[in-house]
C-alpha cells in the first residue's frame, strides 16, 4: 500500500491497485473523478470513524460515569449536515456528468468497427470486410464500435479505456475511445502478455460483462493496438487470408476455430471444456469410430463431413451422449468457406500428427 | 379483511393465562404454532424460516468462494463445479439471499414479534392476513426448493430477458413463480403494518411520539405496499413470456428487452430500501439506548426514512447507465441518486450526536450497531462512486459493484438485524445470552467480513467483472484472500448460533423485564410477553425517557423508577 | 358511512380501559377497542389493497401505452379483429353489476336481509354474464387464429382487410369473399357465408388479401397484450366470484347487520375496481382510431 497512487501523477500510466493502464485519452479525467469520490469517501469516513473511537474512549460506561443530559435537536447542526453533502454530492454528480458527455459523443471522423456479440464469442468487422474475433485498433485514433447481439444480452467491456457498453439484440448501441500510444500503453498491462519490444503492438483486456450463459467468463478477448501503419497491414492481411489460396485450409480453419469453438471445444486429446474434443472427433472420423448420442433419431454413428456441418448449423439434431444439449446453432454466423475450412483443420487434427 | 369480521377463537381476558404463563407456553402442538394468529409466534417462526434461508443462501455462498479460490486457467481442471454449477450457485445465493432472506427478516421476524407491543397493543390490525403472509412465504419458499431440485435457476437473481425468458435451461418459471408469491407475501405484511400504525396507535402515542423504529418499519411498509405490485405483474409477465412466447421481452417476436430491466428496477432498488430502513431503524433504537441517551434529531431521523422511501423510487435507472438507456434519462437519474445519500447522512450524524456525552454501554447489541455504522459508510460512499456517471461506466458489473452491495446489505442490513435480535433476544426467549461471547462473535465475524469484501473493491475496479465462473490469474490473490475472509466469517456467524441457542438450554439465565433499560413499550411487560402482552396496559410516555428507569442489581433489570431522578441509568 | 350507521362510539376509552363492547351482533375483534376502530382498520385495509391492486395492472398498462406509442398502426389494424357489440355488452353488464354491489352493502346497512341476498345474487349472476361472454369471445380468437404471440396464425377468411395505410376498414377476408361469391353466382348480396363451402371462402379470401394492403408487422404484439390484459381481469373476476360466494354464505347464516357489514363494503370496493379496470380496458383495446 506505500505506493497508495491516489492522485493519477502525469506519465505513469501504468496499472495500480486501483486501475488497469490508463489507455485511452478519457482515462486520465475518468480517473480523476473516481480519486475526488475516493478523497471525499475517505476523508469522511476516517473522520467518523475517529469520532465514534474518541466517544468509545471518552465516553464508556464505568464506574463513576453517567451520561449527561444534552440537547435532543439542534435545527443548525441538521441544516448544517444537510448542507455540507448536498454541495459534494452535487460536485460529484457534475464531474461524473462532463466525463459522461465526453463519453457519450464520439467524434464524427471516427473509425467505426462492427460488432457482433453471440453466445459465446464476437465477431468484429471491419470497413474493408476483414472480420475477426479479437479487436484490432489504431492507437492515437478515435475509433467507434457499432454493436448488436445476435441472442441475448451482452455487454463490451475494455477496462484499459474504461469503456462499456451493453449489447442488445433487436437493436443498435455503441460506443467510443481513443486509444493512447502505444508507448502510453506498455508498462505490463496483463500479466501474460507479451511486450511491445517482441511484438510491436500491446495486447488489452477485453471482457464481456452482462451475463450471457454458461460461457460468459469465456467471452474474454483480446484487443490488439498497433500503430496506425501496422494496423492497416494487419487488417488486410485479416481480409486476405480466407480468401488467399497459397493458404492451407486447415490453417484457416484453425483460425475459424479459435474465434468461434475454443470457448467450448477444445483441441487436446479427451480434453473437455464445455463440448466434446475436437482431437477425439478427428480420430472417430479418422478410425470410423462410432459416437452416441442422446435424443436423436439414430443412437450412433461414424462421424463425417457432413456430421460435423449439421451440429454446426443445427446443433440440437444430434446431441452427443454425456453433454448439454448446450449449443447454439451457427446458422449465419459462419458461411460455406469457414465452415468447410473448419472441417478440414478438425480432420487435420488427428491425421497431422504423423505429419508434424 | 379477512379477519375483520370473524370472532377470533382466543377468548378475552376471563380465561386468562394462569400466573407464569407465556406466549410460548400458552398452548402445545405443531398446529397451536402454524396456524397461530399470534403475531409473536408469527414472528418467531418467520425467524427461524428467514435464518434457514440465510443459512442456505450462505452455503451456496460458501460453494462459490471455495470454487473461486482457484483460477483455472486449465479448463476442467482443479475446478470443484462447471461453469453451469456456478451460475446456479450465484443466481441462487442472490435470489434466496434477497427474496427469503433479507426482505423479510427485519419487517416480519422482528417487526412482527415487536411492532404490536411497541404499540401497546395485542395484535396487528389484521392477524389472519399476517398468518397469511407467512404461509405465503413458505409456499415461496416450496416454489424455490422445487426450483432447486428441478434444474436449478442460472439467471442471477436479476432475471434479465431475453435471457430468461429464451436462452435458460433452468426451472425459471418455478423460481419467479416462487419470487411473485414472496411478493405478495411481503406486500401483506406491509400493507398491515401501514394499517396498525394508523389505526391502533394507543392514545397519546402521536406520530411524533412513535418508536423510531415503527417509523422505520412504516416507511418500509410504504415501499412494500407501492413497489412491490409493479414486481409482481413484472415477473407474470416474464412467466407469461416465457410459457408462451407473447412477445413482451423478447426482440425476435417484436417485444423490448431492455423493458424488463425498467420494470425490475423500478422495484428492485426502492426495495434495496426496503433492506436497509428497518435497519437504521432498529440502529436508531439501539444507539439510543446503549450509549443511555436521548437519541438526537428525532424528527429529522424520523422524517429522513419517509425521505429515502419516496427518493428511492426515482433513482431505479443508476443500474442501467450502460444499458443503452438515453443520456438524458441517465443524467436524471444520476442527479437523483445522490439525493439518497442526504437523508442517509443526516440519519449517520444524528446517531453519533447521540452517543455524544453518553454513557457507552460495551455489550453486544452496541458492537453491532457500530458495526454498522462504520460498515454501512463504506457501503454507501462506495454507492457514490458508482451513482456517478462517468465512473459508474467503468465500474458497473464489476466485483465493485458486488462489494458495494454486500457492504450495504451485509454490513449493514445483516449487522443492523443480529444487533436487534440480541436486543430483542431476552424479550423473545425470556433468556440472557453469554454477553462476552457475542462480542467475541461479532469481532470474528466483522473481521471476517472486511476480509472478505475488502478486496473485491480493488479488483473490481481493476476490471475484475462479476458472474465470472472464471477469471485471469492476476486477481488470483484477490480472490484468495477473498475466500479465507468468507471462511473467517462462517466461523464468526457459527459462534453467534452457538452463542444465541446455548442461551435456551438450561444453563440460559433467565432475562429480566428489561435488561438494557429501553423505555419503549415492549420493556414494560414481562420477558418473555403473555399471550396477549400485556397484563397491566403501559402508559405511552417519550419513548427515549431512558433516565426514567434504574439499574436494579437484585433483578439485574432495570425498574421503572417514575420520572427522572438525575441519578438514573447507572450500571 | 361509518359514523352514520355504527352503533360502537367513536373512540371508545382511553388505553387502559380496554373497553370491548360486548355485542356479539358486532363480531369485535379481541385486538380492537372498539367497532369503529375495527371497521376503519379494515376500510384502510382494503383501499391500500386497491391501490397495490391498481399499481399491479399500471405495470401492463405503461408496456400498453409503449407499445402503443412506438407502432400506432399495429393497434389501428389489429383492433378490427375485436368486437365491440361483446365489448359494450359486457360493459353494461359489469356497471350493472357495480350498481348492484353498492345496493348490497346499502341493504346489509338497512337491515334488509332479502335485499342483501337479491343483490349478492344478481352480482354474482352478472359476473358469471361476464365471464360467458369472454369465453365466447376468446372461444371465437381461437378458432380464426388470432391469439398470442408465436401461436398468431389467422385463417385466410378471418383477416381484417384494410387500405390506405390501415386507416379503411374494408372487412374481414371471408365476409368480402362470402359478398363477392354471392354477387358472381347471382345470388343477393348478403347471402350468410354459410352458403358456401370453406374451401371457396379461403381461396376467395386469399385472393381479396392479394389486392389489399398486407397487415403491418408484429400484429401478434396486439393479441399478446389484448390476452394479456384481459386475462389478467378475467381472474381478478373469478376473484370477486369467490370472494361474492364467501359474503354470500355469511349473509345467508345472517352475519350482516347494520351493526357489522364491513366485509360486504370491501368487497363491494374491490368489486368497483374490477369494474373500473374494464372501464379502461375497453376504449383501449376495443375502441381505437
Ligand atoms: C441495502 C441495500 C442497498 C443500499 C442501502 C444501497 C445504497 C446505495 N446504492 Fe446500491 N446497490 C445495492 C444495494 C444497496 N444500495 C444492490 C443490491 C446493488 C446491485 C444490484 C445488482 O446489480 O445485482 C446496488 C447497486 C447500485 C448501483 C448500480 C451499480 C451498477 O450496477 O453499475 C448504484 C449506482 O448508482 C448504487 C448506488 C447506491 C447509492 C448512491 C446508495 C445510497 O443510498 C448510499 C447513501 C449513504 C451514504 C452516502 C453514506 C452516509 C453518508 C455520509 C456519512 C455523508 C457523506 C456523504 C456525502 C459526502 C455525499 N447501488
Ligand atoms: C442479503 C443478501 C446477501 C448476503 C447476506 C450475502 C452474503 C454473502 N455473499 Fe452474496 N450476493 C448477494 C446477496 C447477499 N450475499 C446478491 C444479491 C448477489 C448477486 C447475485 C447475482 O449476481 O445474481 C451476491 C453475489 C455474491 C458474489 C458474486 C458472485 C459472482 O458475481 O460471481 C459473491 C462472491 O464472493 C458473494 C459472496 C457472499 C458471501 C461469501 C457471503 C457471506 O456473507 C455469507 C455468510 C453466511 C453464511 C456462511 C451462512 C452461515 C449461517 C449460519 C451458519 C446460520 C446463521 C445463524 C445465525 C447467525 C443466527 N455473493
Ligand atoms: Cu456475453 Cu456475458
Ligand atoms: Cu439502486
Amino acid at each position: 500500500m506505500s505506493s497508495l497512487p491516489l492522485i493519477a501523477q502525469a506519465g505513469n500510466r501504468a496499472r495500480n491497485l486501483f486501475f488497469d493502464v490508463e489507455g485511452s485519452t478519457l482515462a486520465g479525467d475518468i480517473d480523476n473523478v473516481f480519486y475526488f469520490i475516493l478523497w471525499v469517501s475517505i476523508v469522511s469516513f476516517v473522520a467518523i470513524v475517529a469520532v465514534t473511537g474518541w466517544f468509545l474512549l471518552k465516553y464508556r460506561a464505568r464506574p463513576g460515569h453517567e451520561a449527561v443530559k444534552t440537547a435532543t435537536h439542534s435545527t443548525s447542526l441538521e441544516i448544517t449536515w444537510t448542507v455540507i453533502p448536498t454541495i459534494l454530492s452535487a460536485a460529484m454528480f457534475w464531474v461524473g456528468f462532463e466525463g459522461y458527455m465526453d463519453l457519450k459523443q464520439a467524434p464524427s471522423n471516427a473509425y467505426e468497427i462492427q460488432v457482433r456479440a453471440f453466445q459465446w464469442g464476437w465477431e468484429f468487422s471491419y470497413p474493408n470486410g476483414a472480420k475477426d474475433t479479437d479487436l484490432h485498433i489504431p492507437a492515437e485514433t478515435p475509433v467507434k464500435l457499432v454493436m448488436t447481439s445476435s441472442d441475448v444480452l451482452h455487454s463490451l467491456f475494455i477496462p484499459a479505456f474504461r469503456v462499456k457498453q451493453d449489447v442488445v439484440p433487436g437493436r443498435y448501441t455503441s460506443m467510443w475511445f481513443e486509444s493512447l500510444s502505444l508507448a502510453d500503453l506498455d508498462g505490463g498491462v496483463r500479466e501474460q502478455a507479451r511486450t511491445l519490444a517482441d511484438t510491436g503492438y500491446v495486447e488489452l483486456n477485453l471482457f464481456c460483462t452482462e451475463y450471457c450463459g454458461t460461457n460468459h467468463s469465456g467471452m474474454g478477448r483480446t484487443v490488439y493496438v498497433y500503430t496506425p501503419a501496422d494496423f492497416e497491414a494487419k487488417i488486410t492481411e485479416i481480409a486476405k487470408f480466407m480468401i488467399d489460396p497459397a493458404i492451407p485450409l486447415a490453417e484457416k480453419g484453425a483460425r475459424v476455430y479459435a474465434g468461434a469453438c475454443n470457448s467450448c471445444h477444445l483441441v487436446e486429446e479427451d480434453a473437455v471444456k464445455i463440448g466434446p474434443s475436437f482431437y477425439n472427433l478427428s480420430r472417430s472420423i479418422r478410425d470410423g469410430e462410432m459416437i452416441e448420442f442422446t435424443d436423436a433419431e439414430d443412437a450412433s454413428l461414424v462421424p463425417d463431413e457432413n456430421y460435423i456441418r449439421e451440429s454446426i448449423l443445427y446443433p440440437g439434431e444430434k446431441v452427443r451422449k454425456g453433454y448439454p444439449n448446450q449449443m447454439n446453432s451457427f446458422l449465419g454466423n459462419l458461411d460455406d468457406r469457414r465452415i468447410e475450412a473448419l472441417i478440414a483443420y478438425i480432420k487435420s487434427l488427428s491425421t497431422a500428427e504423423a505429419a508434424n | 379483511m379477512a379477519t375483520t369480521g370473524t370472532a377470533t377463537p382466543v377468548a378475552p381476558a376471563v380465561e386468562h393465562d394462569a400466573a407464569g404463563d407465556n406466549y410460548l407456553t400458552a398452548s402445545r402442538g405443531f398446529v397451536s404454532w402454524f396456524f397461530t394468529l399470534d403475531h409473536k409466534r408469527i414472528g418467531i417462526m418467520y425467524l427461524i424460516g428467514t435464518l434457514t434461508a440465510f443459512a442456505l443462501g450462505g452455503a451456496f455462498a460458501i460453494a462459490l468462494r471455495t470454487e473461486l479460490f482457484h483460477a483455472n486457467t486449465v479448463p476442467g481442471q482443479s475446478a470443484l463445479f462447471t461453469a453451469d454449477q456456478y451460475n446456479q450457485l450465484f443466481s441462487l445465493h442472490g435470489a434466496v439471499m434477497v427474496f427469503l432472506f433479507i426482505i423479510p427478516a427485519i419487517p416480519a421476524a422482528l417487526g412482527n414479534f415487536i411492532l404490536p407491543i411497541m404499540l401497546g397493543v395485542k395484535d396487528v390490525a389484521f392477524p389472519r392476513l399476517n398468518l397469511f403472509s407467512f404461509h405465503l412465504w413458505v409456499i415461496g419458499a416450496v416454489f424455490f426448493l422445487l426450483a432447486l431440485s428441478t434444474g436449478g435457476l442460472d439467471t442471477g437473481w436479476t432475471f434479465y430477458t431475453p435471457y430468461s425468458t429464451t436462452a435458460s435451461q433452468t426451472s425459471v418459471i418455478a423460481a419467479t413463480m416462487g419470487a411473485f408469491i414472496l411478493g405478495f407475501s411481503s406486500i401483506f405484511t406491509g400493507l398491515n403494518f401501514i394499517v396498525t400504525l394508523h389505526k391502533m396507535r394507543p392514545t397519546g402515542m402521536t406520530w411524533f411520539r412513535m418508536p423510531l423504529f415503527l417509523w422505520g418499519l412504516y416507511a418500509t411498509a410504504l415501499i412494500q405496499v407501492l413497489a412491490t405490485p409493479v414486481l409482481g405483474i413484472t415477473l407474470l409477465m416474464l412467466i407469461v413470456e416465457r410459457a408462451f412466447h407473447i412477445g413482451i421481452f423478447d426482440p425476435s417476436l417484436g417485444g423490448d428487452p431492455v423493458l424488463f430491466q425498467h420494470f425490475f428496477w423500478f422495484y428492485s432498488h426502492p426495495a434495496v430500501y426496503i433492506m436497509i430502513l428497518p435497519g437504521m431503524a432498529i440502529v436508531s433504537e439501539l444507539i439510543s439506548i446503549h450509549s443511555r441517551k436521548h437519541i438526537f434529531g428525532y424528527k429529522f431521523i424520523a422524517m429522513s426514512s419517509i425521505a429515502i422511501a419516496i427518493f428511492g423510487f426515482f433513482v431505479w435507472g443508476h443500474h442501467m447507465f450502460t444499458s443503452g438507456q438515453s443520456a438524458m434519462l441517465s443524467t436524471i437519474f444520476s442527479a437523483l441518486t445522490f439525493s439518497v445519500a442526504i437523508p442517509s447522512a443526516i440519519k449517520v450524524f444524528n446517531w453519533l450526536t447521540t452517543m455524544w456525552k453518553g454513557n457507552l454501554q460495551f455489550n453486544t447489541p452496541m458492537f453491532y450497531s457500530l458495526g454498522f455504522i462504520w460498515l454501512f459508510l463504506i457501503g454507501g460512499l462506495t454507492g457514490l462512486f458508482l451513482g456517478t456517471l462517468s465512473t459508474d461506466l467503468t465500474l458497473h458489473d464489476t466485483y465493485f459493484v458486488v462489494a458495494h452491495f454486500h457492504y450495504v446489505m451485509v454490513g449493514g442490513t445483516l449487522w443492523a438485524f443480529l444487533g436487534g435480535l440480541y436486543h430483542w433476544w431476552p424479550k423473545m426467549t425470556g433468556k440472557m445470552f453469554n454477553d462476552t461471547m457475542g462480542k467475541v462473535a461479532s469481532v470474528v465475524a466483522l473481521i471476517g467480513f472486511n476480509v472478505l469484501f475488502f478486496p473485491q473493491f480493488f479488483m473490481g475496479s481493476q476490471g475484475m467483472p462479476r458472474r465470472y465462473f472464471d477469471y485471469l490469474p492476476e486477481w488470483e490473490i484477490y480472490h484468495q484472500i477473498s475466500t479465507i475472509g468468507a471462511y473467517i466469517l462462517l466461523t464468526g456467524l457459527l459462534m453467534v448460533l452457538w452463542n444465541l441457542l446455548s442461551s435456551l438450554g438450561k444453563n440460559g439465565k433467565k432475562a429480566p423485564a428489561n435488561p438494557w433499560g429501553g423505555a419503549t413499550l415492549e420493556w414494560h411487560t414481562t420477558s418473555p410477553p403473555s399471550h396477549h402482552n400485556f397484563e397491566v396496559q403501559p402508559t405511552v410516555g417519550d419513548p427515549y425517557a431512558l433516565d426514567e428507569w434504574t439499574w436494579d442489581p437484585e433483578t439485574e433489570g432495570y425498574v421503572h423508577s417514575g420520572v427522572a431522578p438525575s441519578v438514573a441509568a447507572r450500571h | 358511512m361509518s359514523s352514520t350507521t355504527t352503533a360502537a362510539p367513536p373512540g371508545a376509552g382511553n388505553a387502559d380501559a380496554h373497553g370491548h363492547d360486548h355485542d356479539p351482533a358486532a363480531h369485535l375483534a379481541h385486538h380492537f377497542d372498539t367497532s369503529n376502530q375495527q371497521f376503519d382498520a379494515g376500510k384502510m385495509g382494503i383501499w391500500l389493497f386497491l391501490v397495490t391492486e391498481v399499481l399491479f395492472f399500471s405495470g401492463l398498462f405503461c408496456a400498453y401505452s409503449i407499445w402503443r406509442s412506438q407502432h400506432p398502426e399495429i393497434f389501428l389494424y389489429a383492433h378490427h379483429y375485436l368486437d365491440t357489440k361483446w365489448g359494450a355488452i359486457n360493459t353494461g353488464v359489469l356497471l350493472f353489476s357495480s350498481l348492484t354491489a353498492a345496493w348490497s352493502v346499502r341493504c346489509a346497512q338497512l337491515n334488509n336481509q332479502k335485499g342483501l341476498i337479491l343483490t349478492l345474487l344478481l352480482t354474482i349472476a352478472c359476473a358469471f354474464g361476464f365471464l360467458g361472454i369472454k369465453y365466447v369471445e376468446y372461444n371465437a380468437k381461437v378458432h380464426h387464429g388470432t391469439v398470442f404471440g408465436q401461436y398468431y396464425k389467422p385463417h385466410a377468411d378471418s383477416v381484417v382487410v384494410t387500405d390506405d395505410n390501415y386507416k379503411v376498414f374494408v372487412g374481414i377476408a371471408g365476409d368480402l369473399a362470402a359478398r363477392e361469391l354471392a354477387i358472381e353466382q347471382g345470388m343477393s348480396a348478403d347471402t350468410p357465408r354459410s352458403e358456401f363451402s370453406e374451401e371457396a371462402i379461403s381461396a376467395r379470401s386469399v385472393e381479396i388479401l392479394a389486392q389489399h394492403e398486407a397487415e403491418p408487422p408484429a400484429v401478434k404484439t396486439f393479441f399478446s397484450i389484448y390476452f394479456a390484459m384481459t386475462g389478467l381481469h378475467g381472474i381478478h373476476v373469478i376473484a370477486g366470484i369467490i370472494a361474492y360466494l364467501w359474503i354470500l354464505k355469511r349473509a345467508l347464516a345472517g352475519t350482516f347487520s347494520s351493526k357489522f357489514y364491513g366485509p360486504v363494503d370491501f368487497v363491494a370496493l374491490y368489486w368497483h375496481l374490477v369494474d373500473l379496470v374494464w372501464i379502461y380496458l375497453f376504449p383501449l383495446l376495443y375502441l381505437i382510431n
